[in-house]
């Protein structure tokens, strides 16, 4: 009896724990080898890419536009993330869409205001369905409107060109 | 012998906790069974999948929208989750509205500077019932409205014809 304590309690692990601990190793193991097979990647694509893209962004009619400049890095409104660097502006008339009441037709009217276009590079996680910037993986596309801040201004427009890979 | 010993033990074997870690563990091998393998599999082997052709008309859009689809792009639902196909054409028109003329008369007005985006989508799913499966789980039939993203662009469409590819 005594001796069969003593067994008991010297034995760390029964026979059920042992076959528990091999089927957890086993589920782990084959987890891994999934991961490392690579079908964890998105079915249709070969994987993300990363790169710098160049988007640009259309601001109309702001009342202050002298403070923007090349090389202004610049953060989206939501979540505060990098969304790139100016590299380029264009500056054109600001045009407005407006109903000629006799025919109906809707015509592009131009004014004295101002319209810009920032063209921005970001660093980008690249797949086969979203071009995302890396640091708040904000999918860049054309029609998505986009607020942000650069240094002492605010602006939001729509994006107009995200540059193809 | 008792079912349960005095140390707890079912048949002086297993204790209550080994019965509860084997059973979690059973769980989840089956979970990861049917995620990754199982459902796959049923799906290849039900019904095959169906060539669908459909048409999606993107009202009143400017040139940077035109330009930012092209034939072979592939086209997803809004939050990216779902293939929807690929386009396969690209058809533009100057955009129009009905509208009205200063005496009251009911027009095809004209819209300057926009257009109508005719997209010609190819896809794969299934077609049950004269209802039609993008991707197996999208349903989409005429007349119907939702948004859509490319890799470059985000836009909203109609279908305006689908029929089996």
């Amino acid at each position: 009896m005594e001796n069969s304590n003593v067994k008991e309690k010297r034995r760390l692990l029964t026979a059920f724990d042992i076959v528990i601990i091999a089927v957890v190793v086993v589920l782990a193991a084959a987890f891994l080898i999934w991961k490392a097979s690579g079908k964890d990647a998105s079915p249709i694509s070969g994987g993300p890419v990363t790169e710098n893209v160049t988007y640009t962004l259309e601001l109309n009619n702001l009342p202050d536009t002298e403070d923007i400049a090349v090389g202004d890095k610049l953060v989206e409104t939501v979540k505060n993330t990098e969304v790139g660097t100016i590299v380029a502006i264009d500056r054109l008339p600001y045009v407005v869409w407006n109903t000629n009441l006799e025919t109906g037709d809707v015509v592009m009217t131009e004014t004295e205001l101002e319209t810009l276009h920032l063209h921005i590079e970001v660093p980008c996680t690249v797949t086969e369905s979203s071009v995302s910037t890396q640091a708040g993986e904000y999918a860049l596309r054309v029609g998505r409107y986009l607020g942000i801040y650069g240094p002492g201004y605010y602006g939001a427009g729509y994006i107009i060109a995200v540059e193809r890979s | 012998m008792k079912v349960i010993d005095k140390n707890g033990r079912l048949f002086g074997k297993i204790s209550f906790i080994d019965i509860i870690v084997i059973i979690v563990v059973i769980l989840l091998a089956a979970g990861i069974y049917l995620r990754f393998f199982a459902l796959e599999t049923t799906a290849s082997v039900g019904q095959p999948s169906s060539g669908i052709s459909y048409e999606l008309k993107v009202p009143g859009v400017r040139s940077f929208t035109v330009d930012a689809v092209k034939p072979g792009d592939k086209i997803f639902s809004t939050d990216g989750s779902i293939e929807m196909g690929t386009i396969t054409g690209v058809r533009t028109e100057p955009a129009t509205y009905w509208g009205f003329t200063l005496d009251g008369t009911a027009a095809k007005c004209q819209i300057e500077g926009k257009y109508d985006l005719f997209l010609t989508v190819d896809a794969e799913g299934l077609i049950t019932n004269n209802r039609f499966y993008i991707s197996r789980v999208a349903e989409l039939e005429s007349n119907f409205s939702q948004p859509f993203v490319t890799k470059y662009a985000s836009f909203t469409g109609t279908v305006t014809e689908i029929n089996p590819a």
